[in-house]
């Protein structure tokens, strides 16, 4: 049983998702296929491209020009690593990314640290620790994931910012709220009249409101405009462990436009391998719930969210990419990946490719330290992009050709 | 060896992306989440049942679909769920609803009583009190001996054999949907041989009585086990029947006998061959006139978990004229038999509540949908009629024959107050 | 320099063995102040196997420690039984292993006072299905598994009760000698970086793998053969019953099911420093695969962590003995220094097991006894005795029904999730701390971050807990990277499949949503 597209695309991640949209806004027939959901509603929303190298990187633009050339930015270039994040904003321009690639933000962690990051959606945004004032931080008391005491304390101790920490109760909501309850149960405008107006009571004279990034999922847009209006002062969200809510606002706004532009998806099916073909791999074996199913395509995007999201194996002996069978280069955990050309083509052992219609994408492209630099994301919708833009000119050199 | 579906919570990185998909948890405190009473609980269970939170669980599958780890944890959850000790009450009622071919069989005798008893309100007030089913829930209707019989009677035809499963609902309920996806793999060239009635015994394993459950299963295998043995497909058009024989038999019960594993290779959902036909080119593309309908179609819990994409969605795409409407909602709640419950009908039409307004929202002229429960439910709650995928197909090749009882859909919506 | 203090005993050393002493004092009415230079269990018996011995694991090698073994085994579930898990234990011979060693098994049971019931394979699979299929002979064993912090605990919390001083982060630097007599010693507070001096009558020397260094500091000699074990410790369960191989002791001849995990092991390397607690990646992966023989599958299950604890074999003056450690006693020694060294008020009680604690303080205050008599009220031992009687063996379930305890209502939260541990416990503890306490505090005490996750969700959580009660943000987020730090160090070595996954997920949480305010967390 075979099914049959232009493109398939493994992996239901950020990488992935920019991949399937830019091709099927080309008009490919794109199938893409994921074991599951990917990262995205884990990681917080705002767009990291490079926060640090040796030190805290003011821009991220200019910060390119200083990796090395196996990088994937250097790879790619900064004019598509740019071309690459305006597709990301106008993509998703329902959400409003704020900020660009020339200068980094400084954004609170929930531990009061500042991250660096270049795009960030608005009421993430209006965090931005750079701006003076004097800020206040709302903890909810029954929920387990966010110390405004610790965000607070250790923001002012800083020293760039005076912040207040303050705790409220969110009526009858229970003792154990988790990030998700809290972000479900402000979208009733009762609840979250009634929580502004406890905020009120205690936040003095602060001129920001930061509140666990929790404002609503769909809703989000009216909560934080409820809360501005009942607080009369900016309200800003502030990243939390996972859940993330701005992560799953981002997510599911992905999940829409794939649907949208026609992008048929298997959710919760695992590829475990491949079969060959002329331009290198033929199809894809797919797991379904009790067969094995081949998806064929003139081309691949393999976007299989690295070690975490389960496109690199690490074994006792060896680490090798789940579903090409790709040796990956010696390396620290943090920084394991498949090698690639410039046109993110896997390298064999000799550094030729060994595929030439495959191209791999996001957490799975080795050449970067992303924990370490912050700058997953941006090489997720780079290497997205890109891997979008090589097949899409391969797909249309098939199409000329028959 | 470590069993697999346990062995499978190896893989959980505590990560929220099952709890961030879970449809249940999102709507009720009752259910703590599928992380919290699958991987996590699950390393402490020792065999013993000490956790009640697992209850609400609907069975789903949702985190076991959005898990990229490849935790089961819709399997670990169902498991444990049938380990909670239960009164003699609740156990009835369970087996009340899970034994369906035993019911059926008995009210399939008399299926103008049966009807009417669960028609009455009062009768259902007290199977409320007495039964703990809740009186709103939307039972399905017995079908009538006529229709019944005109299914059992139906000849295979001509071509490509395949046996085609009808499990309770076809049986019992909607006989005339038997007919139908018969007569349009007929029409395609395919000889269906209409397999035994039997239960698959998926509302027994999720009623908690696995026993009854292995036992109907290996009696299917067995039945089926020489056309499975010939390479013969087997077709269910109910999607819960499809996804125990595929893959719950041995996840969530853990047999591995050689019959039961084959007849899961053997197992196809009926729309998933029909599109595999299609993609070889052997459908009957030409023959499948107009139909100017607005369609909002739901693709149900359990068909995802066949893990093969929307393939009911890409056939109706087939049919011209046909305005397709496609659900971003994950559930209708019911899960089988859970919305059926006293205390979790509520639950099960909060979960739905999505489902119910953007149809709602979309106006269409009928919701279709590849589950029997779910489209009952679907009915119960905005009112619309609603159709498996299959019936679309038959009216467009312009086939007649099969009819289905219009009353049904107006009864069930009657019954709603 | 603060305050001197003084007591008929200073114990040196809070490991099993120290705390037992402590216990056993203050139970026989002497004034008690135990010293300890990190905290209790901070040395070998915090990375121990945690394995109550039946003896069976001796009977051939060491019969003295097999028979110890048993007795002590039964002693100990009557005094804290709410930190042991009656598990049970088999012994097994597998496919190859010397068929003459399970014959004569039975017989040395018998002979050493261990009890052990011979079974079929079959029985034996029935009653643990996990074992290899394979076996060729079981026995089974009244094997139990311990959590050292809660029996250290309870015993610590008894003796204290009792007037005893137990003082953590307090090492001795030095001894005060008045001619050949020890008057007590110098203290150092790790906290403070103060040292106090403490009087004693006799001072008791249980520094176990570093005793040899603590005695000669007061001009005495104890031969300490510092013999290193690496364990390994699986993500669940794998086994409910301990199994141990029923061959002479070798490596990765035992697992043991201690609460949520199963933990194999270990290895017998000799090592210079007791301090060294390093682990080979060779050593894990041979640890893997001997778990993997005594239980198939073991071998794709999930590793959580790594560890090495070092065992303080003594070698007797003058004994000679080939220096293999495998074949060192097991047995603990005491030393009355007084007549070895001539150096009086000063004695050494080492070697041996967590599971002989009892022993071994019975016999360590005995001699104290003989040396300064007993005081004329032992009150407190009777009010111990009349405590009413205690809680039974905990089970693996009790910890999920305690969890469920808050599920549906509106009390409580959970805040370790892998442990199952609740927001009141936490809240407990860091009042009675008054918000001093650290994250590896509460770990020791509830098995917070013990789990999967390492701490990835809970240890946050926990730090806002302390943060508000102690409004000390700074410190606490300190203490917070420290225990992100320190439990990275334990997994280093077993980053493979998941838990390879699960430490990508914690670095992103700690690079990311959790990053603290300052240069990045340096993780191991
Ligand atoms: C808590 C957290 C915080 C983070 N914070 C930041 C941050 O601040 N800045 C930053 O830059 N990054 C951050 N990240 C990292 C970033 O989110 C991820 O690296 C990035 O989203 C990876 O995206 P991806 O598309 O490559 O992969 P993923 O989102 O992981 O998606 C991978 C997809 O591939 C599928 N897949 C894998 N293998 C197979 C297979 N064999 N067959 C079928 N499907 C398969 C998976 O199921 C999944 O759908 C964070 C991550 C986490 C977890
Ligand atoms: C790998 C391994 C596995 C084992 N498994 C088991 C088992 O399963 N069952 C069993 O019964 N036994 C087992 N044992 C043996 C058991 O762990 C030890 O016998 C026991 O823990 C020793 O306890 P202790 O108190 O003597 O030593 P320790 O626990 O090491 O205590 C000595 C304490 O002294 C402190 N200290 C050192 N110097 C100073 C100073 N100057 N001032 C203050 N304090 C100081 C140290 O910090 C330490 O906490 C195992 C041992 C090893 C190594």
């Amino acid at each position: 049983m075979n099914r049959r597209a232009d493109a398939v695309v493994v992996g239901a991640g950020l990488a992935g998702s920019i991949a399937a949209c830019r091709l099927a806004q080309a008009g490919a027939e794109v199938l893409l296929v994921a074991a599951g959901e990917g990262s995205m509603g884990l990681a917080p929303a705002w767009l990291d491209v490079l926060g640090r190298m040796s030190g805290p990187v003011s821009s991220p633009l200019a910060g390119m020009q200083s990796l090395p050339d196996s990088h994937p930015y250097a790879r790619m270039g900064s004019g598509v690593v740019q071309e690459a994040v305006e597709f990301f904003s106008s993509l998703v321009s329902s959400l409003d990314y704020r900020g660009g690639l020339e200068d980094n933000m400084a954004l609170p962690t929930s531990l009061g640290g500042r991250h660096l990051c270049a795009m960030a959606p608005p009421a993430m945004a209006a965090g931005n620790l750079d701006r003076a004032g004097s800020v206040a931080i709302v903890g909810i008391g029954a929920m387990r994931d966010f110390s405004a005491c610790l965000v607070a304390q250790n923001l002012s101790a800083g020293g760039a910012l005076s912040a207040q920490g303050v705790t409220v109760d969110f009526a009858g909501a229970g003792a154990d709220l988790g990030n998700l309850d809290v972000a479900r149960r402000i979208q009733e405008p009762k609840l979250r009249a009634q929580l502004g107006a406890e905020v009120l009571a205690c936040i003095g004279g602060a001129e920001r409101v930061g509140f666990p990034a929790v404002l609503g999922l769909g809703a989000h847009q009216e909560v934080v405009g409820d809360l501005e209006r009942i607080l009369g002062r900016e309200v800003f969200e502030i990243a939390t462990v996972p859940p993330s809510v701005p992560g799953l606002r981002l997510s599911s706004a992905l999940a829409v436009l794939r649907r949208t532009l026609g992008v048929k998806e298997v959710i919760g099916a695992r590829v475990t391998g491949f079969v060959p073909g002329p331009g290198g791999v033929g199809g894809l074996r797919v797991r379904a719930a009790s067969r094995s199913q081949i998806y064929e395509a003139d081309y691949f995007v393999i976007a299989s969210g690295g070690v975490l999201g389960g496109g690199i194996e690490v074994g006792h002996q060896a680490r090798s990419e789940t579903i090409l069978g790709l040796q990956i280069p010696e390396g620290p955990l943090g920084s394991l990946g498949v090698a690639v050309d410039n046109s993110l083509r896997p390298l064999g052992p000799s550094g030729d490719p060994v595929f030439q219609n495959v191209a791999f994408a996001g957490a799975t492209v080795g050449g970067a330290d992303p924990i370490g630099e912050l700058s997953s994301q941006g090489i997720c919708v780079a290497t997205g992009y890109l891997a979008a833009e090589v097949v899409k000119a391969e797909v249309a050199k098939v199409a000329r050709a028959k | 060896m470590r069993d697999e579906v346990v062995a499978s919570t190896d893989g959980c990185v505590k990560c929220t992306i099952c709890e961030q998909a879970c449809p249940v948890a999102a709507v009720t405190d009752l259910f703590p989440g599928p992380k919290y009473v699958g991987p996590q609980a699950e390393r402490f269970r020792h065999g013993d049942s000490v956790d009640r939170s697992v209850e609400y669980c609907s069975g789903c599958g949702a985190c076991s679909v959005v898990c990229p780890q490849g935790v089961a944890v819709a399997e670990l959850n169902i498991r444990a769920r049938a380990q909670i000790p239960r009164s003699r009450r609740e156990t009835l009622r369970n087996l009340a609803l899970g034994d369906t071919e035993s019911v059926a069989r008995l009210a399939g005798l008399v299926p103008g009583v049966a009807n009417a008893l669960l028609g009455n309100r009062a009768v259902r007030r007290v199977a409320q009190w007495l039964a703990g089913v809740h009186r709103l829930a939307p039972l399905p209707a017995f079908a009538p001996r006529r229709s019944v019989r005109s299914f059992w009677t139906k000849s295979p035809g001509e071509g490509v054999p395949v046996v085609y499963f009808p499990g309770c609902s076809t049986s019992w309920y909607e006989p005339w949907l038997g007919e139908m996806v018969v007569a349009v793999l007929e029409r395609n060239g395919i000889s269906a041989q209409i397999a035994a009635g039997r239960c698959c015994g998926l509302p027994a394993q999720s009623n908690g009585f696995f026993g009854l459950a292995a036992r109907r299963v290996a009696r299917i295998a067995k039945e089926l086990g020489a056309p499975v043995a010939k390479g013969t497909p087997v077709l269910a058009s109910s999607t819960s029947c499809a996804l125990m024989l595929m893959s719950e038999a041995k996840d969530v019960l853990g047999i591995e006998s050689d019959p039961v594993l084959r007849l899961a290779e053997a197992t196809w959902d009926v729309s998933e061959f029909l599109l595999d036909l299609h993609r070889q080119g052997r459908l009957d593309q030409k023959g499948l006139s107009p139909i100017s309908r607005r369609v909002y179609y739901h693709p149900p819990c359990q068909q995802r978990r066949h893990l093969s994409g929307r393939p009911a969605l890409e056939l109706l795409a087939l049919i011209p004229g046909v305005e397709i409407i496609e659900s971003t909602q994950y559930c209708c709640g019911i899960a089988g038999t859970y919305g059926l419950k006293a205390e979790k009908y509520e639950v099960a039409m909060e979960v739905g509540r999505g489902l119910f307004s953007e149809i709602a929202d979309s106006s269409p002229e009928v919701v279709a949908c590849d589950s029997e429960t779910c489209r009952w439910q679907i009915t119960h709650a905005s009112g619309v009629p609603s159709v498996h995928p299959v019936e679309l197909l038959y009216e467009s090749y312009g086939l007649s024959g099969a009819r289905r009882p219009l009353r049904q859909d107006a009864k069930r919506k009657s019954a709603r107050r | 320099m603060t305050q001197a203090l003084s007591a008929d005993v200073l114990v040196i050393g809070g490991g099993s063995t120290g705390v037992g002493v402590a216990w056993e004092a203050t139970r026989r009415g002497l004034s008690v102040i135990l010293a300890e230079r990190s905290n209790l269990a901070g040395g070998t018996s915090g990375r121990f196997h945690g394995l109550l011995h039946s003896g069976g694991r001796y009977v051939v090698s060491d019969p003295r420690s097999a028979s110890e073994c048993a007795a002590e085994n039964k002693a100990l579930r009557s005094i804290a039984p709410q930190a042991i898990e009656d598990t049970g234990g088999l012994f097994v011979s597998l496919e190859g292993d010397d068929p003459a060693y399970a014959e004569g098994f039975p017989l040395a049971c018998e002979r050493a006072g261990v009890e052990a019931v011979a079974m079929s394979p079959a029985e034996a699979r029935s009653a643990e299905p996990a074992v290899n299929p394979g076996i060729q002979a079981a026995f089974w064993v009244p094997d139990a598994s311990v959590d050292v912090w809660r029996l250290l605990g309870i015993l610590s919390a008894q003796a204290a009760e009792g007037g005893a001083k137990i003082l953590e982060h307090h090492e001795v630097v030095s001894f005060e000698q008045e001619g050949q007599r020890v008057l007590g010693a110098r203290l150092k507070d790790s906290a403070t970086g103060e040292t106090r001096w403490v009087s004693a009558q006799v001072v008791v020397n249980a520094t176990g793998a570093w005793s040899g260094r603590v005695a000669a500091m007061a001009g005495c000699e104890v031969e300490i053969l510092a013999s290193r074990g690496v364990m390994v410790a699986f993500a669940d369960r794998l086994s409910h019953l301990a199994i141990n191989r029923c061959i002479r002791p070798s490596d990765g001849d035992i697992v043991v099911p201690i609460r949520t995990v199963s933990v194999i092991g270990t290895t017998d390397v000799a090592v210079a420093d007791p301090d060294d607690t390093t682990v080979a990646p060779e050593e894990v992966a041979a640890m893997v695969a001997a778990a993997d023989q005594l239980i198939p599958g073991a071998g794709s299950a999930r590793t959580l962590r790594a560890w090495a604890g070092v065992r303080p074999l003594y070698r007797p003056p003058g004994g000679a003995g080939s220096g293999a450690t495998r074949t060192v006693s097991r047995a603990h020694a005491l030393v009355d220094h007084a007549t070895q060294d001539g150096v009086e008020a000063f004695v050494t009680i080492t070697g041996g097991k967590l599971t002989t604690l009892r022993l071994m303080a019975e016999e360590a205050v005995d001699l104290v006894v003989a040396k300064i008599g007993l005081p004329a009220t032992p009150a407190f031992v009777e009010a111990l005795e009349e405590k009413p009687a205690r809680p039974a063996y905990f089970r693996l379930p009790d910890a999920l029904a305690h969890r469920e305890s808050v599920w549906g209502g509106d009390r409580d939260a959970v805040v370790c999730e892998c442990e199952g541990v609740l927001r009141s416990d936490v809240v407990a503890l860091v009042a009675a701390a008054r918000g001093r306490i650290g994250i590896g505090d509460l770990r020791r005490s509830l098995r917070v971050g013990m789990g999967p996750c390492q701490g990835g969700f809970c240890s946050y959580r926990c730090a806002g807990l302390i943060a508000e009660a102690a409004q000390a943000a700074e410190a606490v987020t300190e203490d917070l990277v420290e225990f992100w730090k320190e439990r990275f160090k334990g997994t280093a070595t077993v980053s493979f499949g998941a838990q390879a996954r699960q430490e990508i997920l914690d670095r992103w949480l700690y690079a990311s949503p959790l990053a603290p305010p300052g240069e990045p967390v340096a993780l191991p």
